[in-house]
């Protein structure tokens, strides 16, 4: 593992010019690139250490017989550095007791930190990010994480079955409750949320999913005759506007979904991924929606959105069918520069994967990539492109559960726990399937929901954590994804968002460019490591790094050597890595 | 609430499942449905009594009418004469029948009808005739009269199954076909009706185990192995139910090889290859999407099932001609669908948002409809969807749906002002559109 001293001391030997407003100047390269070799496939070995690293919390869903719908959406969690040691903490969001339940567990939201040596502590009780309101547990579903006041802090939204919070953090190692001040108000059923800036005007915008009208008092009964009572499928409840809030820049937010355009009139929103599918500089949302169509909402960059899910072809399959979507990415599994989507959804339909294929125009790729026949027999749920492997190609993970708790009187062969799922990216188009390869925990079944990813070790490689719903937590701890090289970049905006939501970067390696944006929200309900993270396979250095900032300043920093963790400021260049 | 017996229950899987098995192999069904029966119409004891002279020659469209189709002639010439001659008014009638002219086939029956008002088979035969000619209601009253006069003959009995089938009465369909399984164990058609109705009751939402649906149709191919409808459907429900590729694709294999002119099998293979698309499998499934758009120039699947091969392998311009072959003969909403992103891959991004376009709003109203069918199940008693609803048809220029959801409304509530309002409205648009051709309602 890394010091910090050390990545200092080598991110001092190297060059960073910097101008604003797209002029910039380039320093030459001080030798030929490396000839690139073919290598083995390597298999990342993962390993559960949740509990070695203190991470004792139990997700508790209070399934009480009357079969609440809820019960069966959450969890998710965080990694975030929250309180800015340059370590990713986690932050596991739990459930609460129905109206009128009593006996129940005392379990809160938790929040770890990282204690640098593969230990956490819980703070929960000292950050005050507890989920508990006015005296009562709050049901938590998912979370998601932005320094929307750009006060160098990340803030914490918890969604929940019911009003959402939002978590201030006060930089002191404690947060406090903002909801009301900040505006934000509504009930709801709020699956995941994304911090993401849509109108580039420097302030974080929040976007939350909001799932289906539901109250568990007028829940009905479903199941087989004779059989076992399960819960009911989601064509059972209607549908429900999801909400845009646009940050005023002051603390607070307003709700703009209607004068922006984000209007679902007959979607079930579960989760949502922001990036720039056209690279026209605006971030575009596209949000997972359960048995009803996706929704590609395309900024058109006056503060307006336009749903174009149907015509550039990301709102079906490729029959022109809605699916029973839940997780989302949108990276370069190509590495063809621009954006494409992988959605994760329900037993038999399998996976998509939508290519982009101009900006404008999707392909759905998953049988194409094989993705779709490997996740055929399962219900998707969290999942990411990432080089679990660093060898330059996105790989991808999937967390896997059903929704029922006996599906198999339904469809014989199905299971409640699933095992989670590994894909490597094989750069031909294809992903093979390297799960039972991957380490023991692969061979775990689950019901897992919302799975978070970052470098939580600060060794280079992705890891995850893993939220399973009435289940213990795992912190999959990647072993050997850092045997290739790799480069690591935590962004800060100045006239941008703090955060650097949003920006661009483009690493070149041996005359080949890779493209990832940063964004904290995808997978399902669960906010990410907000350092973008590239796989240099072989490659001692990078040849640039070029980062396209969401206020059009453009930063290229040349010969960037592999394996450290860059601290860039927008319009500065790398600063201290704290 | 304690889940009641059949109760609401399926998972969100149902709609994969319904994309699967309605959606596009929809028409398998039907015409294996069909099928069955033709061959039911031609074995009915009935035809005993005759020689038959008369083959339909279905499809056959030459300038010179075919034997058959001049036999058929000399027996209307013959009937002009001999009003009385039940047997050569019953032959002509299956001539029509089989030649799928459902409505003279009927109006032959019913002659038939009046001259032996108490002969079970011929009302077997009306009933099918009705029930073929979309007139579900006048199938049902005739083979429940059938059903009192034979109450025994098995095939009537499963014919009332099948009446019940396709008015989407599942679960008395269900209770018949155990009825003549009860009398008959190796009854068929039975076992196929059984099974088709779990199918239908899993479309429903109704709290039905996958594996109940396949069940019986296994249990009607051990009867009849060589059956080539019951090996396509029991291939077809362990593709889309279970997900047994292999056993699908055999089963599938069989049925083409018992009769290769059957364009269900070849479908159903191609949906099988493109489920595991090695670039073998995709040569498979476009060689036997071929063969199927080959078989059956009439209708839309086939051209569809070879497009979508066709998008797979990259051959879009070929998918398009397949796909705008396919439209022409029905617009199949996943044919639309599909035209448009293959349009949209060409570059015309003109055509590309024409049919996305109409795709969109064929999309907005079904979800829009899915809404409020739900919401009124929900709450049968609120008037406010019914209106809805009844607005939601109107808009699209779709009267009579409008105006039954408001009778209905009206039923609940008769002096309900907004309810008459709005009737009266429809009412009128509807005379105003009389003439007009029919909106196009999904």
């Amino acid at each position: 593992m890394m010091t910090r001293l050390s990545r200092l001391i080598l991110l001092l030997g190297y060059w960073l010019l910097l101008t604003g407003c797209g002029h910039h100047q380039e320093l030459p390269t001080a030798k030929p690139p490396p000839v690139p070799q073919p290598q083995p496939l390597l298999i990342p070995q993962f390993a559960d250490e949740a509990a070695r690293a203190g991470i004792h919390f139990v997700h508790h869903n209070f399934s009480n017989g009357h079969f609440y719908y809820p019960e069966i959406v959450g969890p998710g969690c965080a990694l975030f550095d929250y309180d800015n040691d340059g370590w990713l903490d986690a932050y596991m969001v739990q459930a609460g007791p129905w109206p009128g339940e009593k006996g129940q567990p005392s379990v809160v939201n938790t929040l770890y930190h990282n204690n640098h040596d593969g230990s956490f502590t819980d703070v929960t009780q000292k950050a005050k990010v507890t989920g508990i309101v006015n005296g009562k547990k709050t049901y938590g579903i998912g979370c998601a994480v932005g320094d929307y006041d750009n006060d160098g802090y990340d803030d914490l939204l918890v969604t929940n079955f019911g009003d959402c919070i939002l978590y201030h953090n006060n930089g002191n190692g404690t947060f406090t409750d903002v909801t009301s001040k900040a505006g934000l108000k509504g009930d709801g059923f709020w699956t995941s949320a994304v911090f993401f800036d849509y109108n580039n005007d420097g302030h974080l915008d929040l976007f939350i999913c909001r799932y289906i009208k539901y109250h568990p008092g007028a829940d009905v009964a479903c199941g087989i005759a004779g059989r076992q009572r399960d819960y009911c499928p989601p064509g059972y409840f209607p549908p429900t506007q999801s909400v845009l809030y646009r940050n005023n820049g002051d603390g607070t937010f307003t709700d703009v979904t209607r004068a922006a355009g984000v209007i679902s009139n007959y979607n079930k929103a579960l989760g949502v991924v922001a990036a720039d599918f056209d690279k026209n500089g605006w971030p575009d949302l596209y949000v997972t929606c359960d048995l009803t169509p996706n929704l590609l909402y395309i900024n058109q960059g006056n503060g307006t959105f336009k749903e174009m899910a149907v015509e550039r072809g990301v709102a079906f399959n490729d029959q022109g069918q809605p699916l029973a979507s839940m997780g989302v990415d949108a990276r370069d599994y190509d590495n063809d520069l621009r954006p494409d989507i992988l959605v994760t959804n329900y037993w038999l339909e399998g996976a998509n994967l939508y290519h982009n294929l101009d900006g404008e125009l999707f392909a759905d790729v998953n049988q194409e990539a094989n993705l779709g026949a490997m996740t055929m027999k399962k219900v998707g749920w969290g999942t990411a492109l990432r080089d679990f492997n660093n060898d330059t190609l996105l790989d991808c993970f999937i967390a896997n559960g059903h929704v029922q708790l006996f599906p198999a009187q339904v469809t014989p062969g199905a299971e409640v726990k699933q095992p989670c799922q590994l894909f490597l990216n094989l750069g031909n188009g294809k992903f093979r399937d390297v799960s039972a390869q991957a380490g023991p925990w692969f061979h775990e079944k689950r019901m897992a929901r919302g799975a978070a990813f970052g470098d939580v070790d600060n060794d280079g490689d992705i890891d995850v954590l893993l939220a399973n719903n009435n289940d213990k937590p795992a912190l999959l701890i990647n072993k050997n994804g850092n045997h290739n090289h790799w480069l690591e970049a935590k962004l800060t905006g100045r006239k941008s968002n703090r955060d650097g939501i949003g920006a661009k970067v483009f690493v070149t390696v041996n005359g080949k460019t890779f493209y990832d944006e940063v964004h904290s929200a995808y997978s399902f309900a669960s906010a990410n490591d907000l350092r973008v993270h590239f796989g240099l396979g072989n490659a001692d250095y990078a040849d640039t790094v070029k980062i396209e900032w969401p206020s059009h300043q453009v930063d290229i920093l040349q010969h960037v050597k592999a394996n450290q963790i860059l601290a860039i400021t927008e319009g500065v260049g790398i600063q201290s890595d704290k | 609430m304690k889940a009641s017996s059949l109760s609401p229950a399926t998972p969100r899987l149902s709609l994969l499942l319904r994309i699967l098995a309605v959606a596009t192999l929809l028409c398998i069904a039907v015409n294996l449905s069909y099928l069955w029966w033709k061959h039911q119409y031609n074995s009915t004891a009935l035809d005993n009594r005759l020689t038959p002279t008369l083959t339909a020659q279905a499809g056959d469209s030459s300038s010179n009418p075919s034997p058959a189709v001049s036999q058929a002639q000399q027996q209307e010439q013959w009937l002009l004469f001999h009003p009385d001659d039940v047997q050569a008014r019953l032959q002509l009638a299956r001539f029509y029948f089989l030649d799928q002219q459902f409505p003279d086939a009927i109006h032959h029956l019913v002659l038939a009808k009046s001259q032996r008002p108490h002969d079970a088979q011929l009302l077997l035969r009306l009933s099918m005739a009705y029930k073929e000619n979309d007139q579900p209601e006048e199938a049902l009253a005739t083979i429940q009269q059938a059903t009192k006069i034979a109450p025994k003959n098995i095939n009537i009995q499963e014919w009332l199954g099948e009446v019940y089938l396709a008015q989407g009465r599942s679960e008395e369909a269900l209770l018949q076909f155990d009825h003549c399984l009860k009398q008959d164990p190796k009854a068929y058609g039975a076992w196929m009706g059984k099974g088709r109705s779990i199918e239908q009751l899993y479309l429903a939402k109704q709290g039905v185990a996958t594996l109940d649906i396949v069940k019986p149709v296994e249990q009607a191919v051990k009867i009849q192995p060589d059956n080539v409808q019951g090996l396509t459907i029991l291939a077809r429900m362990k593709f889309s139910y279970l997900a047994q590729l292999e056993e699908s694709e055999k089963l599938a294999r069989r049925a083409q090889e018992l009769d290769p002119n059957q364009v269900e099998p070849y479908i159903l293979l191609a949906q099988i290859y493109l489920k595991s698309p090695t670039p073998a499998h995709l040569d498979e499934a476009e060689s036997v999407a071929q063969k199927a758009a080959q078989l059956d120039q009439a209708h839309p699947g086939p051209f569809y099932t070879l497009a979508r091969v066709q998008m797979q392998k990259g051959k879009i311009r070929e998918a398009i001609t397949s796909l705008e072959q396919s439209i022409k003969i029905k617009p199949l909403p996943e044919a639309i669908y599909m035209l448009s992103q293959a349009y949209a891959r060409t570059g015309d991004s003109a055509k590309a948002r024409q049919y996305n376009a109409v795709y969109r709003e064929w999309n907005d109203f079904m979800e829009k409809r899915k809404v409020l069918i739900g919401a009124f199940q929900r709450n049968p008693q609120d008037i406010s969807v019914y209106c809805r609803l009844a607005e939601l048809y109107r808009a699209k220029g779709s009267y009579e749906p409008a105006e039954n959801w408001l009778r209905k409304a009206q039923q609940l509530q008769p002096h309900n002002p907004q309810v008459l309002q709005l009737l009266n409205q429809v009412e009128k648009q509807k005379q105003q559109s009389a003439g007009r051709p029919a909106a196009t309602t999904p």
